[in-house]
């Protein structure tokens, strides 16, 4: 699952933001994009040097300017969960379609030497085309 | 199809894409596609999957844990990561140390943009810890408030050199969020 | 190599993968989004706390905004900062009146309605 997917399954949870500055901001995911902007409920500001403490209702922070974030564990149990399912759903809908046989191996995720390098670039590729 | 012939000479192959046909400004689809996926990024870091890795960032931290996902951006998350800060062998006061310290806390669930990483590689996890035998570990905290004091030394020296610099007409570069 | 693979649901068959899923399961994971997250509506006419790349910052009231998140403020109020260390704010201001902000140089951008400084909210009690 790539990360600004898992970022996205973070939401309505408890989440750290350190900005690229060295502020953090400790506070409740509400929404994400695609670029990483971010609006958060219950915040909690710390300055650098960490003595500063700004309490906001609700923040949003500019994707481009953050440097990590610290998600919950649970999160990512969660997601290996969800990964799993759409795995074995995806297994499920190719052997009916396919009558059992996995001919192409499309579906292969660990990346045996495939061309993209692992990443099916050509999903998004395929939309410019038109 | 006008100005086929043009159009032949250049484009050797036969009018296989929709929508070239009129129009030499659009690109190729061809071009979409490296000729070679195995020194991109993502190549490179796909083998790390679910493997220990370390991670430098920008602003000189160290981080260990498993890397269990990533994009094209090198945007990483990693998981039961370890923040470790080595204090190499200056003293404060200049004298040098008898023996390095360390500090480290346990983080948890990181998600890093892919921008602030300087480099990161995979561990070996049979020999990863070989090297903290010669060195002395501390509590975290006093770790690092030892690192923020050099940090807040270095800016401060920067700072002035900056200064002086600036006066004969030279530009010294230096980011303060670049510490590593 | 196989043109066809979509990685997932395939859009090409006939059939949807709708029908084919049981009621519980779960669908591919929603992926972020593309269109702005923050409604800005809901500030128009209030005082905003906004935060600038590079460590400038200002309280105004929103007058008007676009898609690309620049801003029009109104009654500004800039706090400035230590000129020896960015991050430690003094009490010196600076008022403007009509001030236009451009959306990339934005950082954070809060209410001021509910937000306050406060003690060190983490802090353990001392065994």
């Amino acid at each position: 699952m790539l990360p600004l997917y898992l970022l996205t399954s973070a939401k309505n949870q408890p989440i750290l933001v350190e900005l690229k500055n060295g502020e953090t901001l400790n506070g409740e995911l509400v929404n994400c994009d695609s670029w990483m902007n971010l609006t958060l409920n219950n915040v909690v500001q710390v300055s650098e040097n960490g003595t500063n403490f700004l309490k906001l209702p609700e923040c949003y922070v500019r994707g481009n300017h953050i440097k990590y974030m610290r998600l919950p564990e649970e999160l990512m149990d969660y997601a290996k969960e969800q990964t799993l399912l759409n795995l074995e759903q995806r297994n499920r809908n190719q052997k009916r379609r396919t009558g059992g046989n996995f001919n192409n191996n499309r579906r292969n995720y660990n990346n045996q030497g495939n061309r993209n390098g692992g990443h099916n670039y050509r999903r998004n590729n395929n939309n410019n085309n038109k | 199809m006008s100005e086929v012939p043009a159009q032949q000479a250049v484009n050797q192959q036969p009018q296989q894409q929709q929508g070239q046909s009129g129009n030499r400004l659009a690109p190729k689809v061809e071009d979409l596609y490296l000729e070679s996926y195995a020194f991109t990024t993502a190549a490179a870091i796909v083998g790390s999957v679910d493997r220990k890795i370390f991670v430098l960032l920008r602003d000189g931290r160290n981080l260990f844990g498993v890397l269990r996902t990533f994009d094209q951006f090198a945007n990483l998350v990693i998981q039961d990561t370890v923040e470790r800060i080595y204090l190499d062998d200056e003293n404060s006061d200049g004298t040098k140390d008898k023996v390095r310290r360390y500090g480290e806390v346990y983080r948890g669930v990181f998600m890093i943009r892919g921008e602030n990483v300087v480099m990161m590689g995979e561990l070996d996890i049979d020999t990863e810890d070989d090297h903290l035998q010669g060195l002395e570990q501390l509590p975290f905290e006093v770790v690092e408030k030892e690192l923020k004091e050099r940090h807040a030394r270095k800016v401060k020296e920067e700072k002035l050199r900056s200064k002086k610099l600036l006066s004969q007409g030279f530009v010294n570069d230096f980011v303060k969020s670049d510490m590593y | 190599m196989d043109h066809n693979s979509n990685g997932g649901g395939s859009h090409q068959s006939g059939h949807t993968n709708n029908q084919r899923r049981r009621h519980n399961q779960s669908q591919k994971p929603d992926g972020p989004k593309r269109e702005a997250i923050l409604d800005l509506n809901k500030y128009t006419e209030k005082k905003i706390r906004v935060k600038f790349i590079g460590g400038r910052q200002i309280i105004g009231e929103l007058k008007g905004f676009d898609q690309l998140m620049n801003l029009v403020l109104k009654n500004v109020e800039e706090t400035l900062r230590d000129p020896e260390d960015d991050h430690v704010l003094t009490k010196e201001k600076r008022n403007y009146d009509l001030v236009v902000v451009r959306g990339p140089s934005l950082l954070t951008i809060s209410p001021l309605d509910g937000s306050g400084e406060i003690e060190n909210p983490f802090a353990q009690s001392t065994e």
